[in-house]
């Protein structure tokens, strides 16, 4: 919305103001035809503003532009294990490099030889000789053409094959590291933030490989090569062929960086007017409850208006890319044939011909390509710094939780559970837990009940060492948690977790967490003991039903009762089990639920932390948590008879049990 | 393809202009381009025959410099003129796609995943750009080129114009097919990776799972195996793409063989007689069409995809809003004062009732109540209210009106709506908070006025904390509100609109009791003349409310006065007990 647009429209409400209904007929006087219009009378003065937006990248952050040696070192190193294949697809490249300059070389050879002799003793040959030396030297040109297709679709095939090895082994390491990285760091990261670096970091990676690195070396060989073909051949042509191609790769470099300029306004405009879609569909029903459509409208058009300056800005310097390359070759052209002219005409026997004149006119033409993208591979290596800097940057992340060396292997556990004096605190010193002590007997099933806040939560994520504890020790079998082995630790504690999450798969999937040693049978006989069997059973294709994203189409109920068989299936030594769900769940399912949770902490040492106080009730003991610390234990009864925090909580609760 | 073309024809003609100057420009471009080689040809003929001076070779030297200078010139006009109309093309494509989603009803939006109808559209709007710009530039051009070299080349001999002739389509449709492949394979890599991707986002939003379970080791493998089958792929595309220029440089250079043989049989005066400038000026000639010929092949392939993209979009502009103002509509109306009637209203979705023969009465300028367990049909109501959803018996009626009488918009001028769980958009707090009232020059006077709306729903004392203040901005670049504050700005985002009609879709589930009481507390001053609609699960935001329904199964199971409710002893004053005894767990 342009200034005097807005001035106008404020004169207008000044006049409605003390309306009790404003109304936005203004908005109705919206026409696209005049922002277009308006756009385009000041497209140039936005130039400047335009090529310095160039230089910031998305989060406003100023585009690194330094080649970090350390950086390429590291990056190079992904190289090694595929040496072979590197020096391979170099060895090719040279060759084929070599090769090139040979092709030009050979017509002059024709013409100069048998089309249009001009010197002995090609001269003196008859017809027939010139025909049939012509079509040997044909022949010559065809073989080291077909030989050169092998070559660079070798070199090619290679660097592709090097490539894709190369950010396989990045990103493999980038998600074995993410996988060990402790929960702290899940919880200050946003999970977006994680798939750039497996994502749009890598491609950078992988273009700086196959594009950057091999392209550099390709067009480093060719312009070699071709330099010494043309100096072998006339160094005085060759001087002045080559005379041009300073001011050629000069300009080229200015417009190659406006355009690159243009482009980085491209892609940050483009990405603004493509989440200012994205947003308006997903709260179309806000922005048609506020009226808000032509507004909007006009707001999509500005970003989509300046989009088009940026695509002007592109187009203008783009077209003077090609034309300029051919204009510098004119230029050449008509150097070589002044040069050429005065020799031919001022020396009897010149070494000037005219296949060598043609030769030359092919070379000055074959020089441009390799001049035109060196300084893109520049830009392609320098884009690749900064995403390896953030790659490097999460590699390097310390794993905080980590396995000690005397981690040794076992068995199983016998399930006594005991905090000695735990405190903790998931931030600096905002402590979640104080001093907390407590001992769980083998077998036994406990529940912490307490307010939103209170600590119950954090200690189901401390027995199962998803974080390490400030203070104090978690045990289990009279064993500090941290000298367990990570892995066999959390595979003999059975977690169910509040938000079940699904994956995407199939319902079976979902249960073994695609362990295929487990059996089907033991898959439907832990559904059918948690009283999921049922509802599977009546999906269109039972256990094989597919599952969506994120478990879309299940309902929370269902998505719980998942959760326990893939607990169960397990058959777990300790169970944790966070049911606070508040949730949408239905009376039906919500019985079958505590049923399922009853008969899954049968002889087992159990930990949950529930809602509903139904389901505690048959626990063998109960802990009420308040801030971090213990106020009240005992069993159901004893705690009634208490007169305390609990009976309150269960006089609520029971109040709410005949409707529900 | 003639509908596609008829279609698209609407947008290029917007622009008639650039594209008639466009294709001028091209006819120039084409023509001098071929006559450059033709000039060196001259040039060498001269030398060869002798006949060539110092003050001659200026004439070829300058013909040359002139004949490309100009191609080029008009070349950069054509690029001006045809790519920038195309560019203006997609921003009118963009328009109109908004405006058409801006009066598409919900239901769309609720059978359509976003994510997915992103992807497609960003996709669908490049290849239909590409068709018509650089598919239309690139195809005038290539076939100009193609004609006026091929008429170059027959005035130099016509046995190896006809030699041309031979090759190019043979050229042409191997690029053809090879870009088709290629195409293919490239999509079949993409998909791979956007599992690659969402293996990893799944793994990374489910860490705990894979964490609490151990299954590190198995995801790795899942993730490797995804992996192996993305460069299994993506070699399968090298294998085609990777002899892309090779082999055109094979087929060029066999090309240039036969006509080196040709050609050469020629000059030397074996079948043909052709001067060894023209050979050269025709060596050259070919050369100049060598990326016109394939670009040939490349402009099939985006025209193909253009064809495909413009169904898609095609199909979206296809849409129709299911609800909409129509010929009920009596555009007079501009006004609301807020008397609301339900009369027999059900609504059927998918064979279920959701609310069952609903009628109630409220005056304008009273407070309503809507109590209920979830799923009760509560949210429906609003619904229906807001005409996001049309009922499928029974008649609502405004001020004595039906509802459907209104126009859109000034239905829902006259309503402020706070949803349960309130859409935000990524702007500053104080542009969301005035999302609804027009736009205003003084920033000031708006930022002044957000403010005390703020302070009304007692959001101020939190914004005031964050960095910018009103400025700062929500979502990914900015704070992320908690529940409470999400829904106080969005009250505050309602009330800022000065409705006559104002609804509270449980929209203060999330703030503690306290704040409850003050927002109600504040929210009985500004609301004093205008209806309220509160839909709540406690009773305490329904302490200003004169009248009170609860649903249950989408019928009303029990209504009147907060006093006559709890006298009734029925499901209302249940819950009043309940919240009491919560309380007062609260205070111990």
């Amino acid at each position: 919305m342009g200034r005097k647009a807005r001035l106008k429209r404020e004169r207008q409400q000044q006049g409605q103001h003390g309306h009790r209904h404003l109304t936005d007929m203004s908005d109705t006087q919206y026409s696209v035809d005049k922002a277009k219009a308006k756009a385009a009378a000041s497209r140039r003065s936005k130039i400047a503003a335009l090529r310095r937006e160039g230089n910031y990248d998305e989060d406003g952050e100023k585009m690194a532009s330094s080649f970090d040696f350390d950086l390429t070192k590291r990056l190079l190193a992904y190289l090694r294990p595929y040496l072979p294949q590197t020096f391979g697809a170099i060895a090719l490249l040279l060759v084929y490099s070599a090769i090139v300059p040979i092709f030009p070389f050979l017509l002059n050879l024709a013409i100069d030889r048998y089309i249009n002799p001009t010197s002995e003793p090609f001269t003196n040959l008859t017809t027939d000789a010139r025909i049939n030396g012509l079509t040997w030297l044909v022949a010559g040109y065809m073989g080291l053409r077909a030989l050169n297709f092998g070559l660079r679709y070798g070199y090619t095939y290679l660097v592709s094959w090097m490539g894709q090895h190369v950010i396989y082994d990045i990103r493999k390491q980038i998600f074995g590291k993410v996988q060990r990285l402790h929960m702290g760091f899940f919880d200050r990261t946003p999970v977006g933030r994680l798939i750039t670096r497996i994502t749009s970091d890598i491609d950078a990676i992988e273009m700086m490989i196959k594009d950057g690195v091999v392209g550099l070396v390709a067009d480093i060989g060719l312009i070699i090569g071709l330099t010494v073909y043309m100096f072998s051949i006339n160094w005085q042509l060759a001087l002045i062929t080559l005379a041009i191609m300073p001011l050629l790769f000069l300009t080229l470099n200015v417009l190659r960086s406006r355009m690159r300029d243009a482009f980085r306004a491209v892609s940050l405009r483009r990405s603004k007017s493509n989440s200012y879609l994205s947003e308006n569909l997903s709260g179309m029903r806000t922005v048609q409850l506020f009226n808000r459509e032509v507004r909007n409208q006009a707001h999509y058009d500005q970003l989509n208006l300046d989009l088009l300056d940026a695509r002007l800005e592109q187009v203008r310097w783009f077209s003077l890319f090609f034309p300029a390359v051919q204009f510098t070759g004119a230029i050449s052209i008509a150097l070589i044939l002044f040069y050429g002219t005065s020799q031919i005409l001022s020396l009897s026997q010149s070494a000037v011909t005219i296949g060598v004149l043609t030769a030359f006119i092919q070379y000055s033409f074959m020089f441009f390509r390799p001049l035109q993208d060196l300084s893109d591979k520049f830009n392609i290596i320098q884009a690749a710094m900064a995403s390896s800097e953030r790659i490097f940057g999460l590699l390097d992340t310390p794993e905080v939780v980590r396995n000690s060396e005397d981690a040794q292997l076992f068995d199983g556990f016998e399930g006594e559970i005991e905090f000695d004096n735990v405190s903790f605190a998931y931030q600096n010193d905002e402590w979640v837990l104080h001093d907390l002590s407590f001992v769980i007997e083998p077998g036994q099933s406990v529940a912490f009940v307490g307010h939103t806040g209170a600590g119950k939560t954090t200690i189901i994520s401390l027995v199962s060492r998803f974080y390490d504890v400030q203070r104090g020790a978690v045990k289990i079998d009279g064993k500090d948690v941290r000298d367990y082995d990570q892995n066999d630790l959390r595979k003999h504690v059975g977690i169910v977790l509040q938000d079940p999450f699904l994956f995407s798969g199939t319902v079976a999937s979902n249960i073994t967490l695609g362990n295929d040693a487990i059996a089907r049978e033991q898959v439907i006989e832990a559904a059918k003991f948690v009283n999921a069997h049922e509802f599977i059973e009546e999906l269109p294709q039972g256990y094989d039903t597919p599952v969506r994203e994120r478990g879309a189409g299940f309902s929370t109920g269902q998505k719980q009762l998942i959760a326990f068989a893939r607990a169960l299936v397990q058959n777990p030594d300790i169970l944790l089990v966070l049911d606070e769900a508040t949730a949408n769940i239905d009376t039906e399912t919500e019985e079958l639920i505590q049923d399922a949770l009853e008969k899954l902490m049968q002889g087992r040492t159990s930990i949950i932390i529930a809602h509903r106080l139904s389901t505690i009730q048959d626990v063998d003991r109960i802990m009420v948590m308040r801030k971090g610390q213990l106020i009240e234990q005992g069993n159901h009864f004893e705690l009634l008879e208490h007169d305390g925090y609990y009976r309150k909580l269960y006089e609520l609760q029971y109040q709410e049990r005949p409707t529900a | 393809m003639r509908q596609t073309m008829q279609d698209l024809f609407q947008y290029v003609k917007r622009y008639p202009r650039r594209f008639y100057r466009g294709i001028t420009f091209l006819v120039i471009s084409s023509i001098t381009t071929t006559f450059a080689p033709r000039v060196v040809g001259a040039a060498i003929d001269s030398l060869s025959s002798g006949t060539m001076t110092m003050q001659r070779v200026w004439f070829y030297i300058f013909g040359v410099l002139a004949i490309i200078g100009t191609a080029g010139w008009a070349m950069v006009m054509v690029r001006r003129t045809i790519l920038n109309a195309s560019w203006e093309i997609e921003f009118d494509l963009r328009h109109d796609l908004f405006q058409h989603f801006s009066n598409l009803s919900g239901t769309y939006y609720d059978n359509h995943r976003i994510g997915d109808l992103m992807t497609r559209l960003t996709a669908d709007l490049n290849s239909v750009r590409m068709m018509v710009g650089v598919g239309i530039f690139m195809g005038v051009n290539t076939l100009l080129m193609i004609l006026f070299t091929l008429a170059q080349m027959a005035t130099l001999s016509i046995g190896l114009t006809l030699l041309t002739l031979l090759i190019i389509p043979v050229i042409t449709l191997t690029f053809f097919y090879l870009l088709r492949i290629i195409h293919r394979r490239y999509e079949r890599v993409q998909e791979q990776l956007s599992s690659v991707s969402a293996m990893a986002q799944e793994n990374f939003s489910g860490i705990r799972v894979v964490k609490g379970f151990a299954i590190e080791d198995r995801e790795m493998r899942t993730f490797r195996a995804l992996n192996d089958e993305f460069i299994r792929r993506n070699l399968s595309l090298t294998r085609v793409d990777g002899p892309l220029f090779p082999l055109m440089e094979v087929l060029f250079g066999s090309a240039i063989s036969l006509l080196l043989l040709v050609g050469g049989r020629y000059v030397i005066g074996a079948g043909g007689d052709l001067t060894i400038g023209g050979f050269v000026a025709f060596v050259l000639l070919f050369e100049g069409i060598q990326w016109p010929v394939i670009a040939m092949g490349w402009i099939g392939n985006v025209v193909q995809r253009g064809i495909t993209s413009w169904g898609r979009l095609k199909e979206i502009f296809d849409e129709k809003p299911d609800i909409a103002d129509s010929d009920m509509t009596n555009y007079n109306l501009t006004d609301i004062h807020g008397e609301i009637e339900f009369r027999h209203v059900s609504l059927y979705i998918d064979g279920m009732t959701l609310l069952d023969d609903v009628s109630f009465r409220i005056d304008a300028g009273t407070n309503l109540g809507i109590a209920g367990r979830t799923g009760a049909g509560k949210t429906l109501i609003v619904n229906l209210l807001t005409r996001l959803v049309e009922p499928s018996s029974g008649q609502i009626l405004i001020d004595g009106r039906d509802i459907r009488s209104y126009p859109l918009e000034v239905l829902r001028r006259h309503i402020g709506l706070v949803p349960q769980e309130p859409f935000l958009f990524s702007d500053t707090i104080a542009e969301n908070i005035a999302y609804g009232i027009p736009e205003r020059g003084d920033k000031d006077a708006m930022l002044e006025h957000a403010r005390d709306i703020a302070k009304l729903v007692q959001l101020d004392g939190d914004v005031i904390d964050f960095p910018a203040g009103y400025d700062t901005s929500l979502g990914e670049r900015g704070v992320t509100l908690s529940g409470g504050q999400r829904q106080r700005t969005a009250m505050a985002r309602a009330i800022i609109r000065d409705p006559s009609i104002l609804i509270l879709d449980d929209a203060l589930s999330a703030v503690d009791t306290q704040t409850e009481a003050n927002i109600l507390e504040g929210l009985r001053e500004v609301a004093q003349d205008r209806t309220t609609l509160v839909v709540a699960h406690r009773v305490s935001a329904f302490q200003h409310s004169q009248h009170i329904i609860v649903l249950e199964h989408g019928r009303i199971i029990e209504e009147g006065s907060h006093a006559n409710l709890i006298a009734r002893d029925g499901w209302y004053a249940d819950m009043n007990r309940r919240q009491q005894l919560e309380e007062a767990l609260e205070a111990a």
